[in-house]
């Protein structure tokens, strides 16, 4: 349908699972890095916190990357009945069984480790936490650089693991960024201590960016093709740029002063700004990485940004209903 | 006008840089649909790493 085929939504899961699955294991290890640096115990204790919840949206990237792979087994089988797929699809269909293996046994030693992780003294629990997530993060990073598999290690085979691997510190470093504001947004402990961090996981994401940009740049001219996908993928990646500079400068400096001066939320203008501006950034990465996962979807470019503009108002809709559940709540915790 | 730093009066370097890379690669797409042209294309995404690098030196 529209020129899209089965098997490129499961490498869409599988890469949007593991995205996330390496970016909540990165952000895990580096608060549980820092809760064992600094001085403050109450500092410390947040970093733990966050880091321990961050456990829910690795797990369920894991998920959507374990279903993805069962998915992706069978559509494997089925291109070996001489389905025909033009060569880069067979590339990454042929990468599957490869890296299906090492993510299954990855997948059950990592679900066995975390329950005796869970049974373990609370005394060198952070350490073992640490230790878990720095690994989860190299297998993780080792399987999302292979979503296929040229035969040799060459520039084209360099561009696919630079064009994969950035999702992990863009799409799914975005996706945890939104989800430490989840967590934060109630907790004023949390909210001081994880919000200054913020700029330092946008960091993140604009390196991500970049290291896109210089895997193309090795494939420049070979693998540009004038298609409407390719103008709308620019649209957006331009968007999303000028976006993360409102987003990350003076929105995010806003939501740091609030925080500081002990106010509970931002105010009037800043509130809207900061909605539009962090659903722009979600709705722009996940249409990026879901558009590059089909090779010959069939839509205009009219279509696409249609598309787009939609997808902004399902999950503009979403915040919106999730930001009025939380100031009842936070009306109901005022009350008692 | 509110105390501290507005939408774009008070952007750091790197940010009005990266900010000029989003709106360059933009306006470089006309070039790039009628004329096949990617220099300005080129250009932005050269901006882009030069506005990152600059970001992460706190500039």
């Amino acid at each position: 349908m529209f020129g899209a085929e089965l098997s490129e939504l499961f490498m869409f899961g599988r890469q949007l699972g593991l995205a996330l699955a390496g970016a909540t294991s990165l952000w895990g290890a580096v608060f549980l890095y820092k809760s064992q640096r600094v001085a403050n115990a109450e500092q410390a204790a947040a970093y733990r916190r966050v880091a321990a919840r961050l456990f829910l949206p690795f797990w369920g990237g894991m998920a959507v990357a374990l279903a993805s792979w069962i998915g992706l087994l069978s559509a494997t089988a089925l291109a070996h009945e001489g389905i025909g797929v033009v060569p880069t699809h067979v590339e990454r269909l042929a990468a599957v069984p490869f890296t299906a293996t090492p993510f299954f046994v990855f997948f059950g030693s990592a679900l066995l480790l975390f329950v005796a992780l869970r049974l373990a003294p609370q005394v060198w629990r952070t350490k073992a936490y640490f230790s878990f997530f720095v690994a989860a993060l190299a297998v993780v990073l080792f399987l999302i650089s292979f979503p296929a598999w040229t035969g040799q290690f060459d520039r084209t085979q360099l561009f696919y693991i630079g064009h994969s691997a950035h999702s992990i510190f863009t799409l799914g470093t975005v996706i945890t960024l939104d989800f430490l504001f989840v967590v934060s947004h109630r907790s004023s402990l949390l909210k001081q201590h994880i919000y200054p961090h913020f700029r330092s996981i946008s960091k993140v994401i604009w390196v991500g960016l970049g290291i896109d940009f210089l895997s193309v740049a090795l494939v420049f001219g070979d693998a540009i093709a004038l298609t409407p996908k390719f103008f709308f993928m620019q649209t957006v990646v331009g968007i999303l740029i000028i976006n993360g500079v409102i987003l990350g400068g003076p929105i995010g400096e806003k939501l740091l002063r609030t925080v500081k001066s002990g106010a509970r939320d931002l105010a009037g203008r800043w509130a809207t700004a900061a909605s539009i501006s962090g659903t722009i950034s979600i709705t722009s990465w996940t249409t990026i990485t879901f558009v590059d996962s089909f090779e010959h979807l069939t839509f205009g470019y009219g279509e696409f940004l249609l598309g787009y503009a939609g997808w902004f108002l399902v999950l503009f809709a979403g915040h919106f209903v999730w930001e009025q559940m939380e100031k009842r709540r936070g009306e109901g915790e005022h009350a008692l | 006008m509110m105390k501290g730093r507005s939408f774009f009066t008070e952007l750091r370097l790197s940010e009005y840089i990266l900010l000029s890379a989003g709106i360059v690669l933009l306006a470089s797409l006309p070039f790039v649909l009628v004329y096949g042209d990617f220099t300005v294309w080129v250009v932005a995404k050269g901006l882009y790493l030069f506005g990152v690098l600059l970001f992460l030196l706190n500039r």
